[in-house]
This record gives structure tokens, sequence and C-alpha cells, in this order.
């Protein structure tokens, strides 16, 4: 097991070093120069801007600027953005915060979605398993800002049981909107899939020996139908982990939360190289050790894939 | 009068599919009493596993009894709720089911899932529990002698007795022992190096090796969880301990035995070796013979009344067959457990059992004691059964004529030679090789059936997919019509043609069809790689061949999941000669089927052979179906080839001890 970790640890490396590489030489390659764009209407004059150019070694070629700022990154340097702010410090308060969202996303993803998938799977009332099927079919067909904007005007303007943004209070409260929107599509997903993991595995051969040993329903259910239901559901919630920490700009656009998605699309906007790289590359390191998480718990969950040494 | 331990009357059965109501079982009534073996015997859809799996209320699907009664010790379970029938699984009524390989929970340990049954059925893991029969009913005793021997008391049993052997030779045990380092001494007979051991204190070296193998025969013979003390009694007199003194010693240390030990013990008694490590793993490191094991381990672990034994082998190796249902069959008569044997092998079912029924279309057609049904079988179904059935059929089809084949092309006479042909694998992870092949040389007649005949593992698939040209030989060559095969898949030219020559039809034929594809386009698509004729005589050619497996043409536009088993096998041999092929390799092609279309299928490829000159190369674990197909035979046992020559010959007389072993593998054929 700690030999299998270490392996994914170190196929990391090169995957950290590919996509900064590549985002890094996409912005560079981006249109218009950033230092003049930061001035608007009111350009300074051209020393003054090449001093800020060089000040950003803007003036350096692609390949120098990438090295320095992977030097920076591996002491934890990232540099400064264009307003001279340290960019790890953009790090340090935007990610708390998408964090905050993404984990009470995960948990309504496993409460709702796994939870209702059970009921479904098990149960066979069919008017119970119809409604749940639609209303996920609904929320599926629903774009998430559509949503995030009718539930802000229902319960926050109309009905003023939440707040309607977040904004500098970032506490359950107010996140709890927000994270339920952001939850929806996966909650939908993981009920359809832990549903229909569950209705096949009741039919499995082991499940029928099980019953046959003497096992009562609760601890077939339990015991046998539910873990092997769970394999495929834990790899998508792990994996959506990963994809809520990077994907939430529209959810903290709608909802006013300064959390990394936001932080990404400003600096996306603004052309801001280095911000834009070192944000993708906590995201990147997320989303590997995300999907780290997910194969150790796989391989927890499903002997086979514990000792396939190949 | 007793009751008999299960009785069912008037049974019926019904599916409901589609708002339609299929009849599965209608009317069935039959007995089975205490300790006896009734077997229940029909092709699928007789309705034999139905009737089978209605005993436990575990129907699949739709199906519910709705008419008749089944009594268990007297009690109705026919309407009974849930809670009786949780009551009874396991405690009362077994199940090993059929296919081990999904039988098992793959994410939980061997041991655990043995475990469970005693948990479930709350079984007392101390003791047996030993049924005797008494005026003719089967009465369940408790005494002391029914403990059962736990880890710690073997080990202190098997320290008393290396003691004794010691003093019996003439050595003095307290002088040994104090010189011993004091943390070995309660392990001292365990010990691998206790020849050493022994020796540096002054035992010479032949009786310290004699008592060291004694000590380990001991071991073996004292089985943790399965040895109850009367057995270590015995087990101990017989290593020359007297009645007093083995009494003694089991009355000592056998105490009963924790849940872990007794696990390992049910896992034992069922032929596995090794049982306590083996209770560690998961079934994925367990072959099928293994796993079926554990599952009769399972089934029998709270001691039922009934044993249900669900075609508990049509999915193993014939020799592994043997084994699995001699397991069986002894360890229920130890423990007088009644036995309801399922299978579509009436051979089998003669061999391992008392009274046969006979089931054929949801109706019992006839049924009476073993040997009387198959030495006098009454009704048509029965004898179609006993003709079907090849491990009761002694000849091979009607023999075609060599005049058959057009020998107006120059031909070679073999289609296929194999010479010196080896295969190794390497190892993950390891530098050794493995040699799946092993210097193997024969030939494959042209016209003719070759059958290769071994256990899984003997490298006959192996030898399959390098004539198919999927995997190139270590050393040795194969010569196909005249040419190397080297040179034949060097060439594009030559590999499409020796493509169009050579055929596989597989085993399962649920898989080698794709559901997406309607059955004339299957057939056609390899008219269609070789560019052969247009769309219009493609199909002319596709009613062809439908006509020659003899399948209606209108099932053109129909599915694979439409069809049986034995229909999608006639689609893949349809398939096979569509290239108007020399060479069909039929790889385990009947053994997924049942026997009464198993009979069809070869007596439609023998057709084939006549009509179109086929050779066919046979693969097969089945000896019985090749005596009926082939002409020559090729045993292979672990890579190597243990005896070729003409079937009538190998049969009649083998020379090898293996091929003998695969021959009384065969059920049923001492029988006759």
């Amino acid at each position: 097991m700690a030999r299998y970790i270490g392996i994914r640890v170190l196929q990391t490396i090169p995957v950290v070093l590919g996509t900064t590489f590549l985002i890094y030489g996409l912005v560079f390659l981006m249109p218009g120069d950033p230092i003049r764009a930061m001035f608007g209407n009111h350009p300074p004059s051209d020393a003054a801007i090449a001093v800020i150019r060089h000040e950003f070694r803007l003036d350096e070629p692609f390949i120098i600027q990438y090295l320095h700022f992977l030097y920076g990154a591996l002491t934890f340097d990232f540099g400064k953005t264009f307003q001279g702010r340290e960019v790890s410090d953009v790090i340090a308060t935007s990610l708390p915060i998408t964090a905050q969202l993404s984990f009470l996303a995960i948990f309504f993803e496993i409460l709702i979605g796994i939870g209702l998938g059970i009921l479904t799977g098990v149960k066979k009332g069919k008017i119970f398993d119809n409604t749940v099927l639609m209303s996920t079919l609904v929320i599926i067909s629903i774009p998430t800002f559509v949503l995030g904007f009718v539930c802000q005007f229902l319960f926050g303007v109309k009905l003023k049981v939440v707040p309607t943004t977040v904004g500098v209070y970032v506490d359950i409260q107010h996140m709890l909107m927000p994270a339920l929107i952001l939850a929806g599509v996966s909650v939908s997903y993981v009920i359809r899939l832990t549903r229909s993991q569950i209705r096949d595995n009741l039919n499995a051969d082991y499940v029928r020996t099980a019953r046959a040993k003497g096992l009562d329903n609760k601890s077939v259910i339990l015991k046998h139908v539910l873990r092997n239901s769970l394999v495929p559901v834990v790899t998508y919630i792990g994996a959506d982990l990963g994809t809520l920490m990077g994907g939430a700009v529209v959810t903290e656009a709608v909802f006013n939360i300064n959390g990394i998605g936001h932080q990404l699309y400003s600096a996306i906007a603004k052309g801001e190289g280095t911000l834009v790289t070192s944000l993708v590359t906590v995201l990147v390191i997320i989303y590997i050790v995300a999907n780290l998480l997910v194969d150790i718990l796989y391989a927890f969950l499903d002997p086979r894939i514990r000792y396939n040494k190949n | 009068m007793a009751n008999s331990l299960l009785e069912v009357d008037n049974l019926h059965i019904n599916f409901i599919s589609d708002k339609r109501v299929i009849n599965a079982v209608q009317g069935v009534s039959f007995s089975v009493e205490a300790g006896q073996r009734v077997a229940i015997v029909g092709e699928s859809g007789s309705g034999k596993s139905t009737t089978a799996h209605s005993l436990i209320n575990l129907l699949p699907g739709t199906g519910r009894v709705t008419k008749g009664s089944i009594k268990l010790e007297g009690k109705q379970l026919v309407g009974a709720n849930e809670k009786v029938f949780v009551k009874i699984r396991g405690k009362k009524i077994g199940l090993v089911p059929q296919d081990p390989m999904s039988n098992l929970n793959p994410v939980y340990k061997i041991g655990k899932q043995v475990g469970e049954v005693l948990d479930a059925n709350e079984v007392d893991v101390d003791h047996d529990i030993v049924q005797k029969e008494v005026n003719g009913q089967l009465k369940i005793l408790h005494s002391d002698d029914e403990l059962f021997l736990g880890r710690g008391a073997r080990k202190n049993i098997e320290n008393e007795v290396l003691q004794k052997f010691l003093q019996d030779a003439g050595y003095n045990w307290d002088k040994i022992i104090s010189q011993v380092d004091p943390k070995i001494v309660d392990k001292l007979a365990l010990r691998r190096d206790l020849v050493n051991i022994l020796e540096r204190f002054g035992v010479s070296k032949s009786d310290a090796a004699n008592i060291h193998n004694r000590i380990k025969e001991l071991h073996v013979r004292l089985v943790v969880g399965s040895s109850i003390r009367l057995d270590v009694i015995k087990t101990l007199q017989k290593f020359s301990l007297s009645q007093e003194e083995a009494e003694d010693l089991a009355k000592k240390y056998v105490k009963g035995t924790q849940k872990i030990d007794r696990i390992a013990g049910l896992l034992s008694e069922s032929g596995l070796a090794h049982s306590g490590q083996r209770a560690k793993q998961y079934p994925h490191e367990f072959s099928g013979g293994m796993r079926q094991r554990a599952l009769i381990a399972m089934a029998l672990a709270a001691r039922p009344r009934l044993l249900i034994a669900d075609e508990p082998t049509s999915a193993l190796d014939v020799t592994v067959q043997k084994r699995i249902l001699d397991k069986i069959n002894r360890l229920t008569s130890i423990l007088g457990v009644a036995v309801l044997f399922i299978t579509h092998d009436l051979g089998l079912a003669a061999e391992y059992s008392d009274k046969i029924i006979v089931m054929h279309k949801g109706r019992i057609v006839e049924s009476g004691a073993s040997l009387e049904v198959l030495h006098n079988p009454r009704h048509p179904y029965t004898k179609n059964l006993m003709q079907a059935a090849p491990s009761l059929n002694a000849s091979r089809l009607v023999s075609h004529s060599a005049s058959q084949i057009d020998k107006s092309i120059q031909k070679s006479i073999n289609v296929f030679e194999f010479r010196n042909l080896s295969k190794e694998f390497k190892l993950p992870g390891k530098k050794r090789t493995f040699k799946a092949v092993d210097n193997v040389t024969f030939n494959v007649p042209r016209g003719k059936t070759t059958a290769i005949v071994g256990e899984s593992g003997s490298g006959k698939s192996t030898l399959a997919n390098m004539a198919l040209g999927l995997l190139a030989p270590t050393s040795g060559e194969i010569i196909f019509e005249s040419t190397d095969m080297k040179t034949i898949l060097s060439s594009k030219k030559l590999s499409k043609g020796f493509r169009q020559k050579v055929q596989p039809v597989f085993q399962n034929p649920y898989g080698s069809l794709d559901p997406l594809y309607s059955l004339g386009r299957a057939i056609a698509e390899p008219l269609q790689i070789h560019k052969i004729g247009d769309s219009k005589s493609q199909t002319k050619r596709v009613k062809e061949l439908l006509e020659l497996v003899q399948l209606p043409t209108n099932i053109m536009n129909r599915y694979p999941n439409e069809l049986s088993g034995g229909q999608r096998q006639r689609i893949a041999i349809a398939r096979a000669i569509a290239l108007n092929s020399e060479l069909i390799l039929l790889d385990e092609a009947v053994s997924a089927l049942d026997v009464l279309v198993q009979e069809q299928i070869l007596h439609l490829l023998n057709n084939l052979q006549k009509e179109l000159g086929l050779t066919y190369l046979f693969i097969t674990h089945d000896l019985a179906v090749v005596n009926i197909v082939a002409d020559d035979v090729v045993v292979m046992e672990s890579g190597r080839l243990v005896e070729k020559g003409q079937t009538a010959d190998i049969f009649n007389n083998p020379k090898e001890e293996y091929t003998r072993n695969l021959l009384d593998a065969i059920p049923g054929r001492n029988l006759i």
C-alpha cells in the first residue's frame, strides 16, 4: 500500500510540470499587454512601462519567466500580483472560502445523494421512486446560474429565509444555499448512480447466496449490497471534489463569494500570468490529491484493486 | 408415521413477464427423507432450479408459488413470511449455488463470509451437532465428545505427544526441556528446526528426524475447528498412545474452540488445504474449485438438514467436478444431511443420488430409484436425456467417409502441423518464466476432428491462440497447409487468406455476439471484411448459412438477446463457416450448453463436416464429448502432451495415469 501511494505521488510531478507549463504558455500567448491594460486610458510613459515590465520579468524570454516561476513555486514564493499583493496571500484568503463551499456541497452529495439513492434503490415504492427520479432530471436540466438566481430570488428576496449573497460573511448560514445549488447537479447524478448500483447488486448472485446463508434483509443490504454499490459512487464523489474546488466560478459569481473561482476569473480577465498559473497549480494539486484519495479509498473498498500489482 | 424431511405436494410456480404469465412449475410433488439423496434432472427451463429455489423462498424476479404445499419437517412453508424463511435458510436448508465465480462477495475475505453463517444462525462454535439415526429418524445429540479442537489445544497436545515420543525413545524430557530456550518451550513441537534443537540436546539424528516426521503427521491429522474430542482420541491412538492416555489428553485440552478456528475447520472439512491462511484471502485469490469448496463450507456451516446443490459443478472442470461431488457426498453422509441435487446430466444424477426425478416443462415426467431410471427409462424424454448425455454415450457419431473430401484440388494432408511447439510467459514482477505449452508435437489431419483435452491450466487455450496466430510461439513451428506460420503472418496477403481459412467458435455464446448487431449483420460481417460479393449476394449467402445451421431465415433481422444459448452458438457457427473456411477451432464450444442442446450442436457440427469437408480442432475439458465427436485425441497436462492417438484407442486403452484419471472423472461411466 505504501509503495502504491509512493508511486502515485511521484506520478504527480510530471502532471504538475506539464499543466503549469501549458497554462503559463497559454497566458503568455494571450493577446494584448496586461501592463498597458492595467492603466486603461491613461498610459504612463514607455520608460515607466518598461520598468514595470522588468519588475515582473515580462521583458524576459518565456522559458526564463517560466523557470523563474517554477523556482519560486518550489520555495512557496509565487511572486506578486500586478497590484503588488502577494500571490500566496491571495490563495491563502480565497482557498478556505472555496474549500468551505466545496466541502459543504460534498456533504450534501453524500447525505442527500447516497441517502435518496439507497432509499430509491431498496424500496420498490413506485410513487416515491418516480418523484425522486423526476426531480433529479429537472435539476440536471436547469443550468446552475438559472437555478441560482431563482433560488436567490425566491428564498432570499421573497421568503427571506436565507441570506441572498455571501460577500464577507463566510459561514455555514450564508454558504448553505450556494452549496446546495453547487451540489445540485452532482446530487442528482449520485442519486441515480447509487440507485442503479443498488438495483444491480440486489440481483447479484452473491446477494442471493448471502440470503441463502440465513442473513436477514437488513444485514444483506448493509453488508453485501451497500459496500459493493458504493465503489463507483465514491469514485464519482471524489472526482467531483476536485471539480467543485476549481469549477465553482458560476456559483461564486452568482452569490458573490470571493473564492478561488472568482479570483481565477478576474486574473484571466486581467492577463495576470503568474496569478493564473499559481491558482491553477494549486487546483491541479488539489485535483490530484482528491484523485489519490479516491484511489486509496477505492482500493480499501475493493480488494481486487489492492492486489493488482500490474 | 413420521414425517418426511421435505414434502412437496402439487407445487405450482408462476412468473409474470410483460403481463404474460409463465407457468414454470406445474403440479410437482416429491419428497426427500432425512439423509436421502434426491436428484432433479432436466434441461434449462424445465423448472428444476425454480423448484429448488422456491423451497427457501429465493425465487428470482416475479416468481411466486401460486398453489400447492411445501412441508419441511411437517411445517408448511407456502405462505410463510420472510422471518420464517430467514430462520430456515442456512440452519435447516443450505444452498450450494451454481456458479462459484459470482456467488462469493468479492470485497470480503473468505473467512468472514463463512463466519457470517455462524453468526446469522447463532451456531455454537464450541460444539458440533451430531445427528444419529434412531429408529429410522435422525436425532440431534449433544455430548461432551462433540467439543471442537482449538488451536491452543492442538499445540499443547502436540507438545505432550512430543514428550511421550522422546521418553519412549529413551530420552530424558525434563533434561532436554531445561536446556531449551524458555521462550520456545511451549511451541517446541511446532518448530521447523525441531530436529536441530533435539540434536543439540543429545538426541540422535535419526531419532530426531523420525520424531519430527511423526509430529508433522499428527499436526496434519488434528484439524483445528473440525476434529471433535472423539476424533482426537482416535487419532492419538493411531500414534501409539493408549486409550487411557489419549482420553486423558483429549479431556484435558479439547475444550471447545473459537470462531476463527471453527471457520478454518469448516473450510478444511470441505477439502481446502491450509484453511487457516486461506480464510484470510479474498475470493479473487481462489480458483473456481476452491471457491466452490468455500461455498460448500458455508452451506454446511450451520449443519442444515437438507443441502440444495444447484448444478454445483457445471462451471468446473471434469476432474474438479468429481472431487467436489465426492466431497459433498462424503461430507453429507458423515453429517447425515439430505441432498437435493439439481443437474442436467443424468449420468451425474445416477452416480451421486439414490432417487432421480426427471422434470420437463415444469412437470415431473418420471421418478424412481437412480439405477432403475437409468437402466429402464420409461418416459421418452428420459430416453432423450439418456441419449444426449455424453457421459452415457459410447461411440463416435456417424463416422464420415474420407471420399467426401474434394480431392480434385491439391491440398496438404494435414491442415496444421505443430512441431516442438513451446510458449513461455514471463511471470509479472519475477524473473522466472512459466511454460504454458512445452514441446508439443502433433498434426491436425484434414477433414477430421482432432480434440485437445485437458483441465484448466493445461495449456490448451494457449495452444489454440497460437494456432489462430494470435500468440507467437517461443520456440517450435506451426505449419499451416505446408506453409510456416511465421511466413504467413509476415505477409499481409497470406495472413488474410489464413484468417479466411481458420475460424474460431468460442465457449460463451452470450459474449461472442455483439448485442447491437442484428444476426444477419453478425453473419455477414466476415463477408464484408473480406469483400466477398455485393450486399445482395451477401444476403443470399447469409440465408444459405442460416439454412445450413438449421435456423429459420427470418431470424436475420432479430438480435442476439432474443435467442437461446444453443441458437446463438448456431449463429456463431454460421459466421465461422461463412468464408468457406477449412478449419474451425471450437474452443469449449459446447461446454456452456445443456445436454440436449449440446447434442443438437454436436450433430450439426458432424453434419457440416460431412457436407463441407471441414476440419475441426476441438478444444475441451470434457472427455465425454470427445468420445462422441473426435477422430483423434491429444491429451495435455500442465503444458505437456501426455498422450495422443485415435479416440477409440485412448478410451479403451489409455496408457497414461493422467488419461485414466480424466476418464474416471466422466460421471456415470461405471454405471452402464
